[in-house]
């Protein structure tokens, strides 16, 4: 037992890390001193150390909660007082600005704050977000700035599972984010002082880069670039999207790859040297260092990095590197100088391809023994790494390409020389110009080829399969078979048989779970900022869209394809049986033709009008080009969803289609969902003259949950009308806007009603699962305040 | 077995063994962070240990049991050395463990081998705390080529143990011959003619000196060595070395 000790301690600081998101502090921290506890009984009552290590496994996990919580938790941040406060702070521009569509995105470490006149003198790290305009300075490395606005930490994840990108910032160790206009940024007159060593690799990288710049055309620049270094800010979006196809996205994501060729470089130059061994794996180790320095130090880099150095070091104590405990070792490594990489696709993609490496080359390649000895080595290398990061791919990218293994033996064994001239690339054409374009020659024609075969890989049509997000259990199924494999392959017959019955029982246990008939009706309200979109699932698994989010105006961001395809994808969900449109505005309607073209979307039910817009005749041209059935709603309908389960559609009557010109949110589809007793009411952006025209009517408009119109906007939610709904729990869909959505009034309404309010902006995703009798339960992403 | 005196301070040396944890040298199972001797249970029990009687000069085992004491090898030529020991025979697990460490680079084999030799030397109750430990030189180009000589660590290591002090660089090779193990019997004699020389500047006059090496096959190696440092004025020449082949007759 125990016998990787490090291994053990790692993992279980990495379960703690993990942990860290669902536990309490408080939790955690008694649980450390519980531990202690125990520990020092056990070892006084014992007097043997026997005890001595499970309990310093169970405090390393304790620690990694605590860790975890500590770096996460925004008031312990030194910038926390800060934040949102009128300030001038002095920073220094640290990497190379970003270039996005309509603006520029740099990171900074901020030295100084003036708030009210005072000075403090803060450390932190925050990212810049200035728009791009025609005439704007834009900034460059090294450059000192006095900024007068505003500091905000980066938004939590909207949904379950979504993208959080306040862990994503906070991994590259960002601590905040500032919006900064032209004029509120000016050059500080003065030195500040900083890191010569990320400097120094700073300038070694830059002059790499430009080298290969100069050298080569646009596109194998930016793949040499992507190889070399691990950047791809020169990245055409075809080009992403070839590579993440056909499965070799991780050649240009430097990794234990670029480390061993590197590696074996250095050994054969100073090797031919004829240098002392020992001095050759110190040099090496230097090297290493530096490498991980210039390459931005990833997290793939900084495993292999840390890997490569105990490998060397074993050399040098004359003792030998366990694989095992190397990697162990490395991800605590990491995780302890900043745990939020556990979260990093990148990371979980590297330990994965090596953990799978270490357990299944050796076993993989004996099969493949027929084949000749580099295609078989290649192959079980490429297989062996698939079987560790299918799983990841399909949790972050909901895609799992077919063709990789075609693709990594093919690209894979150019990697080295396209590396190695790479570096003769730098090399000689820093010294002369000619040699460095005979160099480049090669180098293109090799670069070109790989393009030219990522190109016709991509283009395979379904070369990837979507897949939504594995759940837990299929993750535990899947872990499962892998250890089953693995002993088969072992002929370890007798832990594989009690392991395929575990397997068999935990399958069958999932399915008849999954079969059971529940009789739960879950209706979400998805967060997809200032916009409308609920996702109804029945008992019988039936799912309905109603709207699906979109962005005002001309912003380029795609609600549907960044948001509600996610959503969907992490809750499994494959396929809307309906969607149904409210009202033809963008914050409604936009999102959901993204679904269309993705072939998400059963029957698409629309309002009814009289004459057509611009956007309903766009949605109509996509739906049908998409193969999408379509039907027009207007009151008086009904809509069947299962036993039970319907929809009354109660507006829009004959008055507001005569109307729908003048007033589109007047005319949006008012839908109220019965399930035995319960009922929810969906009412679009419907305003004042729509909500007394529902009045009049003999129609019940009592509702459990009301989706409360128009954002919150004040134009709507009447008392009269509240009052006939007279729903226990009201949900506000809204996001930040310049419309002061939702108003003070409507809320004050709503609280003087007695009615509990849910927002999204202000509790993520909100979920109702009800039996039809009552509502069993209301999950929420985070509490309101 | 007992453990001889393992060099380094604890804490060090089980920080070492967390990271780099000690694995057997047959067969690779993991052992305790602060294993010395690296060698797993089972394994011990497959080692080929030297039993039952063996020539009293070179310690090889003989394996008629009532015939003369000394080995075929050994009757046939002038012994510089007084006796030689070793803890196995080279054969079987131990075989392949000595040309990994030779020719694999696995130097750290050296502190478990080293210890079976100090055993077999501690089996013996000799009084060894004033000789000097000698080992068999490597030509130069095989030292550039292997990084290493085997012989060397596994002298430290019974330096380190015996607590007596280790004699550096006292024998030089000069020729770069073939292996002796990819020649005859006959043959090896005269491959190291002449290989072989004494660093003048290290005087050895009067000492008794314990000789390391990691395989005795024939002996040659080891009586020239030990007839070049009797020459020297050396008062006495023990051998040990962490195999031996088996005798012949």
């Amino acid at each position: 037992m125990f016998k990787r000790r490090i291994c053990w301690a790692a993992s279980c600081y990495i379960a703690g890390v993990y942990l860290g998101q669902f536990m309490d502090m408080a939790y955690a921290i008694r649980a450390a001193f519980l531990m202690i506890i125990i520990c020092v009984v056990k070892v006084l009552l014992s007097r043997k150390a026997a005890f001595l290590f499970p309990c310093f496994l169970s405090i390393c996990m304790a620690l990694g909660v605590l860790h975890f919580q500590t770096v996460v938790d925004t008031r312990q941040k030194p910038i926390a007082p800060f934040i949102d406060q009128p300030i001038t702070f002095t920073c220094r521009i640290v990497a190379d600005p970003i270039l996005k569509e309509n603006r520029i995105e740099y990171t900074a470490d901020i030295y100084r704050i003036r708030l009210n006149k005072v000075f403090f003198s803060v450390k932190s790290k925050v990212k810049l977000i200035c728009p791009l305009h025609e005439g704007n300075d834009s900034y460059g490395y090294g450059d000192v700035l006095n900024i007068s606005s505003r500091l905000f930490f980066p938004s939590q994840s909207m949904n379950e599972g979504g993208f959080n990108y306040y862990y994503y910032l906070q991994s590259k160790g960002v601590d905040a984010i500032c919006y900064a206009k032209p004029y509120q940024i000016e050059y500080a007159d003065e030195e500040v002082p900083y890191n010569r060593l990320t400097e120094y690799a700073y300038y070694i990288r830059k002059s790499i880069l430009d080298t290969i710049d100069s050298y080569l055309p646009q596109n194998e620049a930016a793949f040499l670039k992507g190889i070399m270094v691990g950047d791809r800010s020169g990245f055409s979006e075809k080009m992403k999207e070839d590579f993440s196809r056909s499965g070799i996205y991780h050649v240009v994501a430097v990794s234990g790859m670029h480390v061993s060729i590197l590696l074996a470089g250095i050994m054969y130059f100073f090797g031919i040297l004829r240098l002392n061994k020992f001095i050759i794996h110190g040099i090496s180790i230097f090297f290493i260092l530096q490498f991980i320095l210039i390459t931005g130090s990833t997290p793939s880099v900084l495993r292999a990095g840390i890997m490569a150095c105990i490998f060397l070091l074993a050399f040098l104590v004359n003792r030998e590197a366990d694989s095992l405990t190397s990697l162990g070792l490395s991800a605590w490594v990491i995780l302890l100088y900043n745990p939020l990489i556990l979260f990093d696709a990148g990371f979980q993609l590297s330990y994965g391809a090596t953990l799978s490496l270490l357990f299944f080359y050796k076993p993989l390649y004996t099969l493949l023994k027929q084949l000749p000895k580099g295609v078989g080595e290649l192959a079980a290398t490429s297989a062996s790494a698939q079987l560790g990061t299918v799983i990841i791919t399909a949790y972050h990218f909901n895609g799992i390409s077919l063709v990789s293994i075609a693709g990594n033996l093919f690209v894979v064994p150019l990697i080295p020389i396209i590396f190695i001239m790479g570096f003769a690339l730098y090399i000689m054409g820093n010294i002369s110009s000619w040699l460095g374009t005979i160099i480049a020659g090669f180098e293109y024609v090799v670069l070109k080829l790989i393009l030219a075969v990522t190109d016709l890989l991509g283009s395979i049509p379904f070369a990837v399969v979507r897949v939504p997000s594995p759940t837990p259990l299929v993750i535990a199924v899947y872990l499962l078979l892998l250890f089953m494999v693995y002993n088969v392959l072992q002929g370890k017959k007798k832990i594989a048989t009690l392991n395929g019955f575990l397997l068999i029982v935990i399958i069958i246990g999932g399915l008849l779970i999954s079969f059971f008939p529940t009789d739960n009706l879950e209706i979400t309200f998805v967060n997809v900022g200032q916009g409308d979109c609920a996702l109804i699932v029945s008992p019988g698994g039936r799912t309905v869209l109603i709207d699906g989010g979109g962005s005002e105006g001309m912003s380029s961001f795609d609600v549907g394809e960044s948001i509600v395809i996610p959503y969907l994808l992490k809750r499994g969900i494959m396929h809307i049986d309906m969607a149904i449109i409210s009202h033809y505005h963008d914050d409604h309607a936009e999102g959901i033709q993204t679904l269309f073209e993705n072939k998400f979307i059963g029957t698409l039910l629309l309002p009814l009008r009289k004459e057509k817009t611009e956007l309903m005749e766009k949605i109509i041209e996509t739906a049908r080009y998409n193969g999408v059935s379509m039907y027009y709603l207007s009151e008086g309908d009904h809509v069947k969803i299962g036993d039970g389960i319907y929809m009354q559609v109660l507006s829009p009557g004959p008055e507001q289609l005569e109307k729908a010109f003048e007033n589109e949110n007047n005319a949006s589809v008012v839908l109220r969902l019965n399930y035995n007793k319960f009922s929810c009411l969906f009412t679009g952006d419907i305003e004042k003259e729509a909500e007394y025209a529902l009045l009049q009517k003999k129609d019940v408009l009592k509702a459990d949950v009301l989706k409360i119109p128009h954002h919150g906007s004040p134009t709507s939610s009447t008392e009269e009308f509240i009052g006939r709904v007279s729903p226990r729990y009201a949900v506000i869909s809204v996001g930040k806007n310049s419309f002061g959505h939702p108003s003070e009034q409507v809320l004050q309404r709503l609280v003087e009603k007695g009615v509990r309010i849910y927002r999204t902006d202000v509790n993520g995703t909100i979920t109702f699962i009800t039996d039809g009798k009552r509502i069993r339960k209301i999950k929420v992403l985070r509490e309101g305040e | 077995m007992t453990c001889p005196v393992v060099p380094g301070n604890k804490l060090v040396r089980y920080i070492l063994g967390l990271v780099f944890p000690p694995k057997c040298i047959f067969c690779g199972t993991l052992l305790h962070p602060l294993a010395y001797v690296e060698i797993c249970p089972l394994c011990y029990k497959e080692i080929p240990f030297v039993k039952g009687k063996t020539c009293t000069t070179c310690g090889k085992p003989i394996d008629k049991p009532f015939g003369p004491a000394q080995c075929l090898d050994c009757r046939d030529r002038k012994n510089y050395f007084a006796w030689n020991v070793s803890p196995c025979e080279y054969r079987g697990i131990i075989r392949e463990a000595i040309v990994r460490f030779k020719f694999f680079g696995k130097r750290r084999y050296a502190r478990t081998l080293g210890s079976l030799m100090l055993y077999s030397l501690r089996r013996k109750k000799l009084c060894l705390h004033d000789v000097v430990v000698v080992y068999t030189p490597l030509h130069k180009e095989k030292l550039k080529e292997r990084g290493f000589n085997q012989a060397k660590l596994l002298a430290e290591v019974i330096a380190q143990g015996l607590g007596c002090t280790l004699g550096r660089d006292i024998l030089l090779k000069i020729k770069n011959t073939p292996p002796q193990s990819s020649l005859s019997r006959g043959q090896r004699m005269q491959n190291l003619r002449g290989a072989f020389r004494l660093n003048k500047n290290i005087s050895i006059a009067g000492k008794n000196i314990l000789l390391v090496d990691d395989v005795y096959t024939t002996g040659t190696t080891i009586n020239e060595c030990a007839r070049l440092l009797i020459k020297a004025g050396a008062k006495e020449v023990y051998a040990v070395t962490a195999a031996i082949g088996r005798g012949i007759d």
